[in-house]
Formats: structure tokens, C-alpha cells, sequence
């Protein structure tokens, strides 16, 4: 009888053993040519050259002006925003967690602070220009402008707000992984307040805070949309890539080169992400523990979390006002022409189809591979 | 209610008298009570000795050198003193855990379902460790438990609450024999 049974059930194990690798191939056939060749492919093109020796297109980047200092700039400007980010998104979240505000509230605070995914990063800048600009709605409102939008201010409230969803998103979900009844030992062990803050807060989200400014750090570092619109003369390494890739005159291999640049931090953070993964958050029964009560604790976050959203919702409301305006800021009458000119033209709205195709696609695509 | 007593979750009506003092607006640091979780929320990142010894950074002369060689002692804890706290067992945590709040000498021990998360010989040994420790600090331990049997065999005086309000109080004995509600205590596990 157990020799009978053995056979199937072997045939069985191989046979899920062979479809097993057989999507592993599919997978690692996909991420082969989807990234690795047009990555090795752009390796080669910041080497290739004619008539020079292989480096010939590194110098030339590397000695042209304002390269290095464009360097600096990136580093600057994406390091900034992902320390605002991160600080930013821990707030919130632990507006969330760990204060006692009504819920509706702090539904509200979940929602608002990842709207700004819904959005391409290019639309950022001009809602930046439309509100805080010289002619933006804050400043017609306020009479003065707040600031020079132009250069690292623009730049730092732009990439600010496209990480700031996933920073949040990702100190949100691991602050639910916390077990809160540490901190009622640590009250109960006579720790000070902040002393229970550091170590049944801050300590166990270390790994996560880290993940959250390396993250964000690299999306700024790569975006080029902020920098397009708002950039100005500030340069970063990806408007110069824009340059040399689709300016007046591209020239590929040097923004291979400019290319292999930036691919250098992002390669690292990666790496350090995967260091870091050994300070996650040991998942621990959840227990629901209420938080204590602290009146100015509540105030104080609830209201900054209140001006925060209250900022980001203004900054968007402007790209639901202008295209009802007849020309901005010129003319200031309500109309809905430039409503129905975009329906109506032929062009856009394929050019709509062909993006929710091609996001459609890709989402399926990538449910698929990550689903083995 | 543990909550309650511990300080956790504020009184709404009523009164919380300890010893004849009124604790009911005393905040939880001051009531002077302390708490075994059941799952026994030891911190990760330091090993067993410092778990054990934590509290007394705060309160350095709550316990002398003696009375925690002591403790660590009469639960058995010598050889696992440098050990980070994912090396232990479920029984060796549990036994850390009541080290640790030993070690502030509390008025009133309370413990959260403490055997749930052990079974067979590990379960009894620790039922009499607890019974013992009590015994010999002559400590009131409140214990809240799921299991009939746990508080009949562990306590001296079991309180049954049954959908939010009392419905016995009295020695394991006078439960078994005379039952106010006998649809509680032989429901299927």
C-alpha cells in the first residue's frame, strides 16, 4: 500500500518542482531584458566612442562645468527633502497611532497624505507655480510673494511632497507592527516620558526611519519632473541627463554616462535597504492598548497635522481652479472652454487611452512577477 | 480589568481603594502596582540580566544586589543571564518577565493570563513558582485567566465575571461545590 502511494505523490512533487522553476525562468527572463540588457546597454553606450579611448565621455562629462556642482546640488536637494520627508511622515504617523483624536480626523490625515500619489510628479511644479508664484493664488491672496519658488525652495517643497506618501506609508504600516505594551512597562519601570518615547517608539522604527530617508532620497534624486518645472537655474543631475538625452542636441553617451551617475546612489541605497532589513520590527502579537491621555500631546499634533494637510490640499486645489479660469492670471472669469477644448481634441484623448493601457498593462505585469 | 486596576484605562464610575487609600485619580506610575503581560513584553534589544535589572536604573535602591541574586536565584534564571531574549523559551521569558517586575517589589502583582502560552510540564512547573513567589512575599497577585481550571488550582480566592458583571467570589471549594452559574465553568475549552 505505501509503496503504491509513494510513486504519485513523488510524480507530484516534481511536477510542482518544474512549475516552480519554470516561472522563475518567465521571471528571470523578464527582468533580464526589461532591466539588466537596457541597463548594460546604456553601461556600453557611456563607454562607446569613436576614434577616443574608452573614458573619453566620462572626462568630457566629468570636466564640463557646473557638472560637479550639479552633482552637489542632487545630493543637497534630494538629502534635504528626504530629511523633511521623513521627519514629516513620522509625524503624521504618530498623530495616527499614538494620540487620542477623534477617528474622522485622523482618517482625514491618512487620506491627504497619500493624495499626492494620484498625480505625475511634473504636475507638482506648476501647482507650485499656480499657488506660490508670482502670480500664484497664495501670493494674489497674501499680496506679497512667501518665496522665490525658482531653485532649492521649489525644489525641496516639490520632492517634499511626492515622497512624502510613501515615507508616510511605509513609518505608518510598521508603527501598527509596535507592541504598545512596552510602553506601559516602561512607565511602570519609572522611565521618563521622553525616555519611553526613545525606546518603545523611536528605537524600534530606526530601521524603518532610515529605509524611509534612503527612499525618498532616491526617488528625489531620480525625479526630473520637479526639477523641470520648478528647477530653474538650480541644476540637478537629472535635468542635466533631460539635457543631454532629449535637448536640442542629444547626445547619448554622455547622458549614459550622466545615467551611470545617478544609478551609483540609487544601487547603494538599495543595498543599504537591504542591510537594514535585519532592524525591522519583530512582529509581536498585536494588542490593542489605548494611548495616554495628554491633552497639549493631541493639540499640538492635531494642529500641525491640520496645517500640513490643509498646505498640500491648497497646493492641489489650484490644478482644480485654473482650468476653469479664462486665462490665469489675466483674465479671472469663470469658464469652462478650456474644459471642453481638451474633451473635444482628438489627440489628447487617445494620448489618455494610451496611458490607461500602458498602466494597466504594467499593473498586471507586475502583480504577476511579485505575485511569485 | 486589569487596565483598570494597573491605571491604563481611566475609572468612569466608581472608586479604587487600596489599603484604605482612594487610588482612583492616582496616575499609574504612582499606584505602586506592577503587571506580567502575557507575552510577556521583554525588551528585544537587551539581554536577559538587563531585562531583568531594568527598572532599577530608575529606582536603583528598590532592590539591593542581594535580593536580585535572590530572585534571579529562586526562578532558576543563573545560566541564562546573558542571553538576548530571542534565545529563550516561552517558559524561560515568562520566568524573566516576573524577575523583572519582582525586582520592584510591587504592592499588588498582577498577571495576564501567564499560562496561556505554555502547556504541560513547563505550565505546572511555572504554577508553582507563582504560588510560590506569593507565598513567600507574602504578595497579593491578581491573575486574569481564561482557563476555570488555572484559577481553581492557582488561587485562594477566584472572582468570576460573567458579561461584564460579578457573578461569584469565593474559595475554589465553596465554586466547585456550590455554583452560582454552573453554565460557566464546564463549557467545551
Amino acid at each position: 500500500m505505501k509503496k503504491e502511494a509513494l510513486l504519485p505523490k513523488l510524480k507530484r512533487m516534481i511536477r510542482s518542482h518544474i512549475e516552480l522553476k519554470l516561472i522563475f525562468f518567465a521571471v528571470l527572463t523578464l527582468f533580464l531584458f526589461f532591466l539588466a540588457a537596457p541597463i548594460a546597454m546604456l553601461l556600453l553606450k557611456s563607454f562607446q566612442s569613436s576614434g577616443g579611448a574608452f573614458w573619453t565621455h566620462y572626462i568630457e562629462v566629468f570636466t564640463r562645468s557646473g557638472f560637479w556642482s550639479a552633482v552637489g546640488n542632487s545630493f543637497l536637494a534630494a538629502g534635504g527633502s528626504a530629511l523633511i520627508t521623513t521627519v514629516l511622515a513620522f509625524l503624521l504617523a504618530y498623530t495616527i497611532h499614538y494620540t487620542n483624536l477623534p477617528h474622522g480626523f485622523l482618517k482625514i490625515i491618512r487620506t491627504g497624505a497619500v493624495l499626492p500619489m494620484l498625480l505625475p510628479t511634473i504636475t507638482y511644479g506648476f501647482a507650485l507655480i499656480y499657488t506660490f508664484g508670482k502670480q500664484g493664488l497664495l501670493t494674489r491672496i497674501l499680496g506679497h510673494q512667501l518665496f522665490p519658488i525658482y531653485g532649492l525652495p521649489g525644489l525641496l517643497i516639490g520632492y517634499v511632497i511626492y515622497t512624502l506618501p510613501v515615507a508616510f506609508l511605509l513609518i505608518h504600516n510598521t508603527m501598527g507592527y509596535i507592541d504598545k505594551k512596552f510602553m506601559v512597562v516602561s512607565a511602570l519601570m519609572g522611565d521618563k516620558k521622553s525616555e519611553t518615547f526613545f525606546i518603545t517608539i523611536l528605537r524600534p522604527l530606526t530601521g524603518t526611519l532610515a529605509a524611509s530617508f534612503i527612499q525618498s532620497f532616491f526617488l528625489a534624486f531620480t525625479d526630473f519632473g520637479i526639477p523641470a518645472s520648478v528647477g530653474g537655474q538650480y541644476e540637478v543631475l537629472a535635468s542635466l541627463l533631460y539635457d543631454e538625452m532629449l535637448g536640442s542636441i542629444p547626445d547619448f553617451n554622455k547622458g549614459a554616462v550622466i545615467a551611470m551617475v545617478m544609478l551609483v546612489p540609487s544601487v547603494l541605497s538599495i543595498l543599504l535597504l537591504h542591510y537594514l532589513e535585519r532592524y525591522n520590527v519583530r512582529y509581536n502579537k498585536i494588542s490593542a492598548v489605548e494611548n495616554e491621555k495628554n491633552r497639549i500631546r493631541d493639540v499640538f499634533c492635531g494642529i500641525f497635522c491640520g496645517i500640513l494637510l490643509v498646505v498640500m490640499l491648497l497646493i492641489f486645489a489650484v490644478i482644480f481652479l485654473v482650468p476653469f479660469v479664462q486665462e490665469w492670471p489675466y483674465q479671472l472669469t469663470f469658464t469652462t472652454e478650456h474644459v471642453r477644448e481638451v474633451f473635444q481634441d482628438r489627440v489628447l484623448a487617445d494620448v489618455f487611452k494610451n496611458s490607461l493601457l500602458v498602466a494597466f498593462l504594467t499593473a498586471c505585469k507586475t502583480r504577476f512577477s511579485s505575485h511569485f | 480589568m486589569l487596565n483598570l486596576i494597573l491605571g491604563i484605562t481611566e475609572i468612569d464610575s466608581g472608586k479604587l481603594i487600596f489599603n484604605g487609600k482612594d487610588l482612583t485619580d492616582v496616575p499609574m506610575e504612582k499606584r505602586g502596582f506592577n503587571i506580567v503581560f502575557q507575552d510577556y513584553a521583554l525588551f528585544p534589544n537587551l539581554n536577559t540580566y538587563e531585562n531583568i535589572v531594568y527598572g532599577l536604573k530608575n529606582n536603583p535602591d528598590r532592590s539591593t544586589k542581594e535580593e536580585v541574586g535572590e530572585m534571579i536565584r529562586l526562578l532558576n534564571l543563573e545560566e541564562h543571564l546573558d542571553k538576548k531574549i530571542e534565545q529563550l523559551s516561552g517558559g524561560q521569558k515568562q520566568r524573566v518577565a516576573l524577575a523583572r517586575t519582582m525586582i520592584m517589589k510591587p504592592k499588588v502583582l498582577l498577571m495576564d493570563e501567564p499560562l496561556s502560552a505554555l502547556d504541560g510540564v513547563i505550565k505546572e512547573s511555572i504554577k508553582e513558582r507563582i504560588k510560590m513567589i506569593a507565598r513567600e512575599f507574602h504578595l497579593t497577585t491578581i491573575i486574569v485567566t481564561h482557563d476555570p481550571e488555572e484559577a481553581l488550582t492557582l488561587s485562594d480566592r477566584v472572582l468570576i465575571i460573567n458579561n461584564g458583571k460579578i457573578s461569584q467570589f469565593a474559595r475554589p471549594e465553596e465554586i466547585i461545590h456550590h455554583p452560582d452559574n454552573p453554565g460557566i465553568y464546564f463549557k467545551p475549552a
